[in-house]
C-alpha cells in the first residue's frame, strides 16, 4: 500500500470550489456567486456560499436557468467583491490546500482572474499548480491514461483539451457512474454541487495513482 | 519586447486594418498606431500572402520598414493524417526571401494547406528565417494537447517567441519554451501579439470571431462565444505600452 497516495492521506486539506457567472465569456462574464468548502481528508471543516455584488449584473437567460439565479435572492445576499475576495483568497492561496473542482482549468480560473481584474488586482495564477480538475481526471480514467506526476498541470490541460465523440465527463455523468446518491434538482445549488463534486473526487482517487 | 501586428487580411484573427485612413467609429488602422507611436519598423505576421503587397506599398509610402512573416500550418508529414498540425512563422529577410515565401505559400495552398519539414528543408536558404510562435506551436500542442509534433531542426535553426498575456497557462508554456530553446541553444525573444488597439476592443474581436466562425452547432453569442481559452484582453497595443513602462 502506497501511503503517500491522496486516497490514504487523512490530513490533506482541500478547497473545493465553484463559481456561478453571468455567462460563459472568459473575458467579460462576472462571477456573481462563489461557493467553497474546506475539507480535511474526507471531513468537511467549513462551507461558504457567498454572492458578489456587481453593478448592473446581466445574468443571461441560459445562465439563470442553469444556476437558479434570482434577482431577489442575489440582491438580498450580495456583498462587496473585495470582502468576499478576502475570505475566499485566504483559502485559495493557502499553499497547504489542494484545489478541487469541475473544469476549473477550463473555466473557473478565468473567472477568478476577471474578479481580480475588476478589483484592479493583477493576474495571479500561483494557485494553479495545486489544482486537481475532476473533469480532466475523468478523461484520464475513461481513456486509461496514467498520471504524469512531473508535469501534472500540463497533463490535465492535455486531457481537458481532448475531444472525443461520446466521451462524457460532466458532473451528472460522473455522479451516475459512481452510483453517488444525489438529487438532480439540487445540482444548481452551488454548495450541494461542490459537495457532490468532492464525492466524485474521492471516488476518482481510487481510480488513479495520485 | 517586439510588437507583432496582424491585420484583417488574416480572416477572423484581427480587427486591425491596413487602411490609410480611419473612419469615425470604424476599425483601427495599424498605420495610425505606427504614426501615433513613431513605429518605424512594422512587424506584421499574416495567415496569408494576400495583404503583403498592400502592406509593402503602404509601408514604402510611409517610410516604414516592413518585416513580413507568414504564419503557416506545419505537420510531421503532409501525406499522413496524424494530428500533428502546429503553427510556424516564416519571415523574409529580403526580396529573395519574399519570392521563397510565395513559393512556400503556394506549395501549402496547392496541397492540403500545410507544409512539412521535408519540404521546408528542400527549399530553405538564408533569405528566410523560422520563428516558433508562442501559441499553437509544436511545443504548445505537445504539452497542452495530445499531439506528437516532431520538428526537424537539423538544417533550419529557429528563433522562439515568448509572450505574457495573463492567460493561466502562459507561465507553464513559457517554462517549456525556454527549456526547449535552451536545450537546442537557440534564442527566445519576448514579443506581444497585437490583434486590437485597446483592451476595451476585445469584445469587438470576439464578435468578429463569432461572425467568422463556421462551426456548426449551438449558435455563439457574446455571453457564450464558444471560444476555447479566449480569456484575455491583453492582445492589444494598450497592453504593449503598459508593459513597456
Amino acid at each position: 500500500m502506497n501511503e503517500s497516495l491522496l486516497r490514504f492521506n487523512k490530513k490533506q486539506r482541500y478547497v473545493v470550489f465553484d463559481t456561478e457567472t453571468e455567462g460563459l465569456n472568459l473575458v467579460t462574464s462576472r462571477p456573481w456567486q462563489v461557493a467553497w468548502m474546506v475539507v480535511e481528508g474526507d471531513k468537511i471543516i467549513e462551507k461558504n456560499d457567498l454572492f458578489i455584488e456587481w453593478p448592473d449584473l446581466q445574468v443571461s437567460e441560459g445562465a439563470a436557468r442553469v444556476t437558479g439565479f434570482t434577482e431577489k435572492e442575489y440582491n438580498k445576499k450580495c456583498e462587496p467583491p473585495n470582502e468576499v475576495w478576502q475570505r475566499f483568497s485566504k483559502d485559495l492561496y493557502n499553499p497547504d490546500n489542494l484545489i478541487i473542482g469541475q473544469n476549473l482549468l477550463g473555466f473557473d480560473v478565468y473567472m477568478v482572474n476577471i474578479w481580480r481584474r475588476l478589483m484592479n488586482l493583477g493576474a495571479d495564477y500561483s494557485f494553479i499548480p495545486r489544482i486537481l480538475d475532476t473533469k480532466a481526471l475523468a478523461t484520464a480514467i475513461a481513456k486509461e491514461m496514467p498520471v504524469v506526476k512531473d508535469d501534472f498541470i500540463g497533463w490535465q490541460y492535455r486531457l481537458l483539451n481532448y475531444r472525443e465523440r461520446g466521451l462524457k465527463t460532466s458532473q451528472a455523468t460522473l455522479l451516475k457512474k459512481y452510483n453517488i446518491d444525489h438529487d438532480p434538482k439540487r445540482l444548481h445549488d452551488a454548495l450541494y454541487d461542490i459537495e457532490m463534486n468532492f464525492k466524485v473526487f474521492r471516488k476518482q482517487l481510487f481510480d488513479l495513482e495520485i | 519586447m517586439i510588437p507583432v501586428f496582424k491585420s484583417t487580411y488574416s480572416i477572423g484573427k484581427s480587427i486591425l486594418t491596413l487602411d490609410e485612413d480611419e473612419i469615425e467609429g470604424g476599425p483601427d488602422s495599424i498605420f495610425t498606431i505606427c504614426e501615433e507611436n513613431d513605429i518605424k519598423s512594422l512587424v506584421l505576421v499574416e495567415d496569408s500572402m494576400t495583404g503583403f503587397v498592400t502592406a509593402h506599398n503602404k509601408c514604402k509610402d510611409k517610410d516604414i520598414d516592413l518585416v513580413f512573416g507568414l504564419r503557416l500550418t506545419c505537420c510531421n508529414d503532409t501525406k499522413e493524417d496524424d494530428n500533428s498540425d502546429h503553427k510556424i512563422v516564416v519571415f523574409a529577410n529580403d526580396d529573395v526571401g519574399c519570392k521563397l515565401l510565395y513559393k512556400i505559400y503556394s506549395h501549402a495552398h496547392t496541397g492540403n494547406g500545410k507544409v512539412d519539414f521535408a519540404f521546408l528543408n528542400s527549399v530553405w536558404n538564408d533569405s528566410v528565417e523560422l520563428i516558433i510562435p508562442f501559441y499553437d506551436s509544436f511545443i504548445f500542442n505537445n504539452n497542452f494537447h495530445l499531439r506528437k509534433c516532431v520538428p526537424d531542426f537539423t538544417k533550419i535553426t529557429p528563433t522562439f517567441w515568448v509572450e505574457a498575456n495573463n492567460l493561466p497557462f502562459d507561465e507553464l508554456l513559457k517554462e517549456k519554451v525556454i527549456a526547449f530553446s535552451t536545450r537546442i541553444n537557440r534564442p527566445a525573444k519576448r514579443v506581444k501579439s497585437i490583434f486590437y488597439k485597446n483592451k476595451r476592443d476585445v469584445e469587438a474581436l470576439q464578435t468578429y470571431k463569432i461572425i467568422c466562425n463556421r462551426n456548426f452547432g449551438r449558435p455563439a453569442t457574446l455571453s457564450c462565444p464558444n471560444l476555447d481559452h479566449f480569456g484575455s484582453n491583453e492582445f492589444c497595443f494598450e497592453s504593449y505600452l503598459e508593459k513597456q513602462k
